[in-house]
């Protein structure tokens, strides 16, 4: 009995320590401290992405930023990129944000919508100090004509193309889609006995890489008709562009890249094993090839994927992200001083000299001069063009649409007709849904 | 409620035989045999750290997502922090949704296939297990470990490698062994139905260590003279697995079935690897449906009524399971 | 054929039929592993290698050096360990009661841990948000476990219930008449004897904390208090992935658990040894 009462006890005993500890006092953990009334110095939460803005670029914006404001400590986090949606949506709902955060610009619109992030309409004109931003950075943080983002970096893609291959098959650089059709058809000649060799190495998930391919025929993704957004993929310019997208993939590519993506395999190892003379990728994937071959290295030359029209080039993808201030941030002043300092002119130029990173403002697009094959990536940015600035599209994103639309019409799985009614049917119930 | 009268009649085991003594006959001494009824606190002291925890930590959730299933909850509604009721408006586009119906049907399908090979399939290892030399047994359950823990999505990656059209080494082991020319067999891009049995092999073996390790732990508690009584008596291996080895794991093997079922009704990480749910939609299981619908769309309200709907189906599978476990691990 | 001898070929067939599947089943893990020496390009040629040969340790060095890691691992080994500590302690004292004991609400109990593991996760994680949020658990590891050993219950609940019942109650009523009381009974008699559902359940605690990745990226803010499963999805950027790294670091991520099976798996055996002595 005795024993039996003591167990009792440690059992119970065991139990309240349980529940205490899931009780404990409120947490000094979290980032982002709150400035008191100047008791206690405010420290700013700031929170980048991996691989980009490195430690000389911000400790010099943070060196002078803490120059103009003393006592502000600046903590900057890098970030993974996978779980990030899920990792910013439990962040910004929790009670001590991060104060800000750099936002992929394909999903700046959605945290925008939801109230997450501060409004930034007033004071755009001091941020920009009469800078002209990248349109493809701007309007995806405009909601409703509020800004809730600043452009912070630019990314997009041209074609690599292995200089000694067009060398041998006698082809140049083509100035529309044509002749590149037609140095396509030269090269398969010329390299007809390597196996499984693609002209131009274009898997058919790559929506990034296909989209162009409308925009140029003049088509769109998806029109915002007085507030509605409806799906435009079945429009005639639309399947213009689709059509020339399927022409391209079938005749230029391998048959086994017609269901797949550029990560298994990797497409810059399959340029790199000399199993294609062109793919379509961003300014980091040459370093990637010439690594992973370091006989190419000097031999990867680049051109803007050309337009239909000759002498044009395509209206590119442009990818990038913004930065922006959390709504629940307890130092929004501070906040909007060091994005401002973050994305003027100065360490634009700065980003670009250490990280090789696209600057947000057209007038910045000249920093690359010295640069011939980074200009070819900065000059096709000038025509650029971004994904429908609707809060929905985060659910396209989510259950990979672009991606299932190209390849079902690249593998032949459906007409480019049912294709498009399908998604089209698809996007005008998911970007209506902000 | 399981009360002592609603209990499934069977000869009072030795058991309760025992304890009905301890409770009615004077006690040889009197401090270790209390009164009966201060016995009966014990089993709610030690059940309670459990059910605290599980209150404590699923019960406010558990009530949420309830009330959440009743409500329009996005994005905004979880940032702002305010709500919006819209009652059953969830529940009346879940199952009008054409695409919950083919999802389901796959789902249940697909369930009713892993499940029954991980079973199966850890059953008969189990059973190798005590036939092998322990070295052998520990080589193989270390195998074994290494393929449960290896992480779903890296597991899912290893396999659409091992099974790419033009660099797998599937296809080039089946073309090099003569067994045909798979150069351009495409595993997942072409028929739903071979991406499934590709994803089914994969997650089978991830499951099958799991059971297999279970199931031999629960094999070594089975006295070995029940085996050897069958074989003095000339019983077929058929016939000592059915009366002794079958009935003695039935707890363990209902147990297992359950939680199978439970777990590879919601499975997200390997389809979504593999095919995105593709081709053309045609391997969107609900597990994937309502990953989407909830983070994907960020309409966790949609997503609440979806585990709602999912755990009464899941609930009415498993129920008839279920009660057969609670009965059968009564039966003394 | 003698009994003796059919009895040897059977367990020729047994090691051989073990050996064959062994093979299968390790041959993914043997293509992970290889994959994290090979230099990045030889992971994916058309004439597939199956030996990793030139071998490199850049893979694993750059995984080693990724920001944080030692943090990290350091949080997934103490989280892991304190679930498997606190889901041994209170499921073997919930199942003991649950099989030796009839009380009200036994059935509730049983049914309702089972029932909880059919809600979805993913629908799970908002909701624990907001409750968390609300006791002011969020970013703190004490938290993290609780939620972890709450999930792991049904299994580590039912299973151990199912050893319990198979072992003999009157083995505890000699130990009882001896002197001992029902709990100490418990203690000495019970616990050693279902050693094996001791092991099995300590695995399947571990294994989930260890890989548990939605619940850590969503309940964690500060970088400092993640778990292992973050790093090893950061080799997944938005520029592709880098396969050796992450080969590499899924190799690495596994060895800890193997090691932690390797060294409980020995009481397998004593388990087995106990079983057949108990009469």
């Amino acid at each position: 009995m005795m024993n039996a009462r003591r167990t009792l006890i440690v059992v119970v005993a065991l139990t309240l320590t349980l529940a205490a500890c899931s009780k404990a006092a409120p947490t000094g953990g979290a980032s982002g401290g709150k400035a008191t009334n100047g008791s206690k110095p405010a420290t700013l939460t700031v929170w980048l992405m991996t691989g980009e803005i490195d430690d000389k670029t911000y400790g010099a914006v943070n060196t002078a930023f803490q120059a103009a404001h003393p006592g502000v400590t600046v903590n900057v986090q890098i970030q993974q990129w996978d779980g990030i949606g899920a990792k910013i949506t439990a962040a910004l709902g929790s009670n001590a944000p991060p104060d800000i955060l750099e936002i992929g610009n394909t999903d700046v619109p959605e945290f925008a919508a939801a109230g997450g992030l501060f409004d930034l309409t007033g004071q755009k004109a001091t941020i920009a100090k009469g800078a002209q931003w990248l349109t493809g950075l701007e309007a995806p943080a405009t909601v409703d004509g509020k800004l809730y983002g600043v452009p912070l970096l630019a990314g997009d893609r041209v074609v690599l193309y292995n200089k000694d291959m067009f060398a041998k098959a006698g082809v140049s650089a083509p100035t529309s889609l044509n002749e590149l059709i037609q140095a396509g058809a030269k090269l398969k000649t010329t390299f007809s006995n390597v196996p499984n060799f693609s002209p131009l190495y274009f898997p058919g998930k790559y929506w990034y890489a296909a989209i162009p391919l409308i925009w140029d025929a003049g088509g769109e993704i998806a029109t915002n008709e007085g507030g509605t957004w409806k799906g435009a993929l079945e429009s005639p310019a639309s399947i213009q562009g689709l059509q020339r997208f399927q022409q391209l993939q079938n005749s230029l590519s391998t048959p086994a890249s017609r269901g797949i993506d550029t990560n298994d395999p990797d497409q810059d190892t399959v340029i790199a094993s000399e199993k294609a003379a062109m793919i379509i990728g961003g300014g980091w994937e040459l370093g990637v090839i010439e690594k992973d071959n370091p006989k190419l290295q000097g031999k990867i030359g680049a051109f803007a994927f050309p337009s239909a029209t000759p002498g044009q080039s395509a209206p590119v993808f442009l990818g990038g992200s913004d930065i922006a201030v959390a709504a629940g941030s307890a130092n929004s002043a501070l906040a909007v001083d060091w994005i401002t300092m973050m994305t003027s002119s100065q360490y634009q130029t700065l980003m670009y000299q250490n990280d090789g990173l696209m600057p947000n403002a057209t007038g910045l697009l000249g920093v690359a001069a010295s640069n011939p094959i980074q200009q070819v990536f900065f000059d096709a940015a000038k025509n650029s063009h971004g994904t429908p600035a609707s809060p929905g599209w985060a659910t396209i994103e989510a259950d990979a649409t672009m991606e299932g639309f190209f390849a079902s019409i690249a593998t032949g799985q459906q007409s480019i007709a049912e294709a498009a009614a399908s998604t089209d049917a698809h996007l005008n119930e998911a970007l209506n849904q902000g | 409620m399981a009360t002592a009268g609603t209990d499934v009649p069977r000869a009072p085991s030795r058991r309760w035989r025992s304890r009905a003594t301890a409770g009615g006959s004077p006690p040889a001494t009197g401090r270790r045999r209390g009164p009966r009824r201060r016995r009966q606190v014990l089993p709610y002291g030690l059940v309670l750290p459990a059910v605290v925890l599980f209150t404590g930590v699923l019960g406010y959730p558990l009530l949420k997502v309830v009330e959440l299933s009743f409500q329009q909850y996005g994005l905004r509604e979880f940032l702002t922090r305010s709500t919006d009721w819209i009652g059953i408006q969830n529940y009346r586009y879940i199952f009008g949704s054409d695409f919950f119906w083919t999802a389901l049907v796959r789902s249940l399908l697909f369930v009713v296939a892993n499940v029954g090979l991980t079973i199966v399939v850890g059953m008969l290892v189990a059973l190798l297990m005590r036939r092998i030399s322990p070295w052998l047994r520990t080589m193989v359950s270390v195998g074994m470990v290494m393929a449960w823990v290896m992480p779903s999505v890296t597991a899912a990656i290893v396999w659409k490698w091992m099974f790419e059209t033009q660099y797998g080494v599937i296809n080039w082991i089946l073309t090099h062994t003569g067994i045909g020319n798979f150069t351009t067999t495409d595993w997942f891009g072409k028929s739903p139905l071979l991406a499934f049995s590709i994803i089914t092999l994969m997650i089978v073996w991830q499951a099958v260590p799991f059971v297999a390790l279970s199931l031999y732990a629960g094999l070594t508690q089975i006295p070995l003279e029940y085996y050897e009584a069958a074989r003095v008596d000339g019983a077929s291996a058929w016939r000592t697995f059915r009366t002794i080895t079958l009935p003695m794991l039935k707890p363990i093997l209902l147990l297992l079935t359950i939680l199978s079922t439970i777990w590879d009704f919601s499975v997200f990480n390997q389809i979504w690897v593999m095919t995105e749910g593709g081709p053309n939609k045609g391997t969107v299981t609900l597990g994937i449906w309502s990953y989407v619908e909830a983070f994907g769309v960020g309409q966790f309200g949609r997503g609440a009524a979806i585990a709602v709907v999912s755990v009464l189906l899941l609930g009415a599978i498993t129920a008839y399971l279920i009660a057969r476990m609670l009965r059968s691990g009564d039966f003394r | 054929m003698t009994p003796r001898a059919r009895r040897k070929a059977g367990s020729i067939t047994a090691t051989v039929t073990a050996l064959v599947f062994f093979a299968l089943t390790a041959f993914p893990v043997y293509w992970m592993v290889a994959t994290s020496f090979k230099p990045d390009p030889d992971i994916l040629r058309i004439d597939p290698k199956f030996v990793p040969w030139p071998a490199t340790l850049a893979h694993f060095v750059d995984a080693i050096h990724k920001p944080y890691f030692w943090t990290y691992a350091r949080n997934s080994l103490v989280v892991s360990a304190a679930t498997v500590l606190l889901s041994l302690v209170v499921a073997f004292l919930a199942a003991s009661a649950v099989a030796r004991f009839r009380f009200r609400g036994r059935t509730l109990f049983l049914v309702s841990v089972i029932a909880v593991q059919m809600v979805p996760i993913t629908a799970l994680v908002i909701p624990m948000f907001i409750a968390l949020r609300q006791v002011n658990m969020l970013n703190r590891l004490p938290g993290l476990i609780a939620t972890y050993v709450a999930l792991v219950l049904p299994f580590t609940v039912w299973t151990l219930r199912g050893f319990i019942q198979g072992i003999p109650v009157e083995l505890e009523e000699a130990a009882m008449v001896d002197g001992y009381s029902r709990p100490q009974a418990f203690r000495r008699v019970l616990l050693p004897l279902i050693m094996p559902g001791l092991v099995a359940t300590a695995i399947f605690a571990f294994i989930e904390a260890w890989n548990e990745f939605l619940l850590p990226l969503v309940l964690m803010q500060d970088q400092t208090r993640y778990t292992l499963t973050v790093w090893l999805v950061s080799f997944s950027t938005n520029r592709g992935t880098d396969f050796g790294g992450l080969m590499a670091a899924s190799t690495l991520f596994t060895l800890p658990v193997v090691v932690f099976f390797l060294i409980v798996q020995r009481r397998v055996v004593s388990g087995l040894t106990a079983g057949a002595v108990k009469g």
